[in-house]
């Protein structure tokens, strides 16, 4: 390929002299080439002609001490132009690594198929292997984060990508204790972003638990009494990345009027209960889509959830039959702009009752389960537009106990069984704390969903692979059903569970709260943990690289020590039908433990995210917030190897290091090196 | 002043400030010492260092990005890499061009000009199909058709991303 050192000087064939006078003008040069064969290309411009006898190129107005100097001119061979020209490939491998790096994922692997070059340069650049690899696991850039340098990032990047891989210590990085009543209902608690809330006895309690930032600020709990002239509070939720704040307020107005105004929304900042300044109005009355029936009630399921400017109020309404019978409506979902201050009610398919539930995927996605077991995924187009159903996954059909069948009311029996949906939160919407968005987010394809089945036979988890919510699902046209033994084989995962195994989901990773400190085996059914005693924190990772590599069932990985590949075990009993529990997969995920337990006692739940774990005791009168982050487990006799071979997970800095120094010979080396010792997320 | 003279022979007078952005030439004058010997650049052709100078005067004054100025960096290097609008305007040249101005860039170690020339190359990939690439560059698809059909199988997962 040609480069600079190529570019000729101006030849003798090449001869410039002044036109005619009659013809002359100031601003153009006349050129004439003696050999006619040859392309002159002008250095400074973009012309590049083949030159029979001679030139007329513009001149641009050179610099004064330039007045001698002559056009720069190059004269080539026709055929061998582009050789000689300065191209892409006139850069050395390093620089053009250096702009894959820049490139959005997608863009590079688009420029690795160009040509062999650009392929051969990413394949010897550790960076972009490494991106690769990243990628392959399913994390992919967040949205904000866009274009920030890459190789800054690789650090945090390898360390996430190593981190719960292999079994792990917890450091404790923060601790605290809230005094709570010993009456109020902790339910409503979540974290996200590092940040810990709990809605209790109507007060917002909020913990900037991120021990990596300074607090910007300190929340202090709230109370949200004086919010009560709203109606009564029935639900708060936060979403720290806007710190935003939503109660969820019952209307105290009769509801039977043509407003149909059943609940309101009050949008405050999370950090200072002051109305949010992004809202155009405080508080916002939602109306009910249809005439609502005298004595009726609202229920919600589960909570409002929050995705950027996106708010989804899930609910349906109850009232009495003549026999004195409960009867629900069917789901009804509010779909609101908090910023813009608009909300719309409609109508869903699904019934109500306390075994729906859903998870909003993104600003336009949202998966509604329904007690008749079906996973529907439906699109919210922009306001105004009525939600679409896309595609039904029909879960596996639950094992009715036919002894019990008769001493229910049909209506009763209908609780059971219970859904309950795990599920990485969303982190899309305008942030008001740039700061705390994490680095990576695991991609929706990469991510998991985990479906708590609680029935009256015996519980199970299904951790289905969120791939079947993908873009493509989202557009068929007419609404799909597809059967579970279509669907299961492939997306689903099946493992017996017990209600007290505390779970929490973040990207492709589950924690998972168990009573022992070694893995079951495939299909064991455990104990209900221990009232006193210890639980174990497992983590395991149904990240679809694993399934791509070749490793045999039930083995460690000797690429991470400590890491456990297991394949799903049939299941002694489970609560499906016989028809259904015998369609399971078969595909792998990784299994990694912390070995010291955690008291038992009190545990409330837990919460994975990237790099931490919160864990929450409720005790009497406290709740007690601990935050742990994991150290690899360094087995002494293998470290030695394994690094010099640069392919462990135990040391990120060290096999990183190694791995780059190829890689940049020249001064770039230097130049990206100190990139990297930066560390990029918290700069001082 | 610093005398430079390019590859095709043609003598640059540039102040000492301006030119000091350099790392290669302020090294080399730091070597040197005061002089009103040429420092040739036999990579560097005189309208490519006319860019370069350019550059450097417009950006005359601002700190320099040294070896162990993390904070510096700091300072520069925002979250986001967009770049200014007078680098933009500057930068909007021909393709050649800009390939010897990152050549140059490189050469003559001045890393925020490198950082331009290759945002912009970046940006000109952005959003390219393979083949909107190779026409962009003027490169020939060199793979045979079984090598592309595999590794376009083993990047297939990262389409729909």
């Amino acid at each position: 390929m040609g480069c600079a050192s190529s570019l000729q000087r101006p030849l003798k064939t090449l001869s410039i002299r002044p036109l005619p006078e009659d013809l002359q003008d100031s601003n153009l040069l006349h050129l004439e080439a003696l050999d006619t064969s040859k392309t002159i290309t002008v250095v400074d411009g973009s012309l590049l002609l083949p030159i029979e006898s001679s030139l007329e190129k513009p001149v641009q107005p050179l610099l004064e001490h330039h007045e001698k100097s002559e056009l720069q001119v190059k004269v080539s061979n026709p055929s061998t132009t582009f050789i000689t020209q300065v191209g892409i490939f006139s850069l050395p491998a390093e620089l053009l690594c250096h702009i894959l790096l820049l490139l959005h994922f997608k863009d590079l692997s688009h420029c690795a198929l160009a040509c062999k070059t650009f392929w051969h340069v990413a394949q010897n650049c550790a960076d972009i292997q490494c991106l690769f690899e990243l990628h392959a696991q399913g994390f992919t850039e967040t949205p904000t984060l866009d274009w920030v340098d890459v190789s800054s990032k690789m650090y945090p990047l390898k360390r996430l990508a190593s981190m719960w891989q292999s079994d792990f210590h917890l450091n404790l990085d923060f601790e605290e204790i809230v005094a709570v009543n010993d009456s109020d209902s902790l339910d409503m608690q979540s974290v996200k972003c590092g940040v810990w809330w709990m809605y209790a006895g109507h007060r917002l309690f909020i913990r900037w638990c991120d021990t990596n930032t300074k607090p910007p600020q300190t929340w202090l709990e709230q109370s949200l009494t004086a919010n009560m002239s709203l109606g009564n509070m029935r639900s708060v939720v936060v979403d720290p990345l806007q710190d935003l704040q939503v109660a969820v307020a019952m209307s105290y107005q009769n509801p039977y009027n043509q407003e149909r105004h059943i609940f309101s929304l009050v949008f405050q900042l999370a950090s200072s209960q002051r109305p949010h300044p992004d809202a155009v109005c405080t508080s916002l009355k939602c109306k009910h889509p249809c005439v609502v029936i005298p004595g009726y009630w609202v229920t919600f399921v589960g909570r409002p959830a929050i995705c950027g400017d996106r708010i989804v109020v899930v609910y349906y309404t109850n009232n009495f039959s003549s026999g004195g019978d409960v009867l629900e409506s069917n789901i009804f979902i509010q779909v609101i702009d908090w910023r813009k201050g608009c909300a719309k009610g409609y109508p869903l398919y699904e019934l109500g009752g306390r075994e729906a539930g859903f998870h909003l995927l993104d600003g336009q996605r949202i998966i509604v389960i329904g007690p008749d077991g079906r996973m529907t995924l439906y699109t919210l187009p922009e306001l105004g537009g009525l939600p679409q159903r896309r595609i039904s996954y029909i879960l596996p059909n639950v094992q009715r106990d036919l002894n019990f069948y008769y001493t229910l009311t049909p209506v009763l029996l209908r609780i059971l069984p219970i859904y309950v949906i795990h599920a990485t939160p969303s982190f899309h919407g305008a942030a008001a704390h740039p700061d705390l968005m994490p680095d990576y987010v695991t991609s929706l394809e990469s991510q998991i969903m985990v479906l708590e089945v609680f029935s009256r036979t015996s519980q199970v988890l299904l951790v289905i692979d969120m791939a079947i919510f993908s873009i493509k699902a989202a557009y068929s046209d007419i609404p799909i059903e597809i059967p579970w033994s279509e669907w299961g084989p492939k997306y689903a995962r099946c493992f017996p569970h017990h209600p007290s195994h505390r779970i929490s989901v973040f990207g492709s990773k589950m924690a998972y709260a168990l009573p022992q400190d070694h893995t079951p085996e495939p299909g064991q059914r455990l104990e209900e943990l221990p009232a006193e005693g210890s639980f174990y924190v497992h983590i395991w990772d149904f990240n679809k690289a694993i399934a791509r590599s070749k490793h045999s069932d039930n083995v460690r990985n000797y690429n991470s020590p400590g890491r456990l590949i297991r394949r799903p075990g049939r299941l002694a009993q489970s609560c499906f039908d016989n028809d259904d529990a015998g369609i399971i997969t078969n595909h792998p995920y990784t299994t990694a433990v912390c070995p010291t337990g955690f008291s038992a006692r009190y545990f409330d739940q837990f919460f994975l995210e990237q790099d931490r774990l919160t864990l929450i005791w409720a005790r009497p009168g406290s709740v007690q917030i601990k935050i742990v982050s994991p150290s690899p487990i360094m087995p002494t006799s293998e470290v030695g190897l394994d690094v010099g071979q640069g392919r462990i997970a135990h040391s990120p800095e060290q096999s990183q290091q190694t791995k780059q120094m190829p890689c940049y010979k020249t001064n770039i080396l230097l130049y990206l090196l100190s990139k990297l010792r930066r560390q990029p997320r918290h700069p001082e | 002043m610093v005398h430079l003279v390019t590859s095709d022979n043609v003598e640059f007078v540039v102040e000492k400030e301006v030119v000091e952005r350099s790392v290669l030439i302020k090294n080399m004058l730091e070597d040197v010492g005061e002089s009103d010997q040429s420092i040739p650049l036999a990579n560097v052709s005189s309208a490519v260092l006319r860019k370069v100078i350019e550059y450097c005067e417009h950006h005359r004054g601002e700190p320099l990005p040294s070896g162990d100025a993390d904070q510096n960096q700091d300072e520069t290097r925002k979250r986001t890499t967009d770049i200014s609008e007078w680098d933009q305007k500057f930068i909007t040249v021909d393709q050649e061009m800009l390939f010897e101005i990152i050549l140059a860039a490189n050469y003559l170690d001045i890393k925020s000009l490198l950082d331009v020339g290759c945002k912009t190359v970046a940006n000109m990939i952005k959003g390219k199909t393979p083949d909107e690439i190779r026409r962009l560059f003027n490169i020939v698809n060199d793979f045979t058709p079984e090598e592309e059909a595999q590794i376009k199988k083993e990047n297939e997962w990262a389409e729909d991303r």
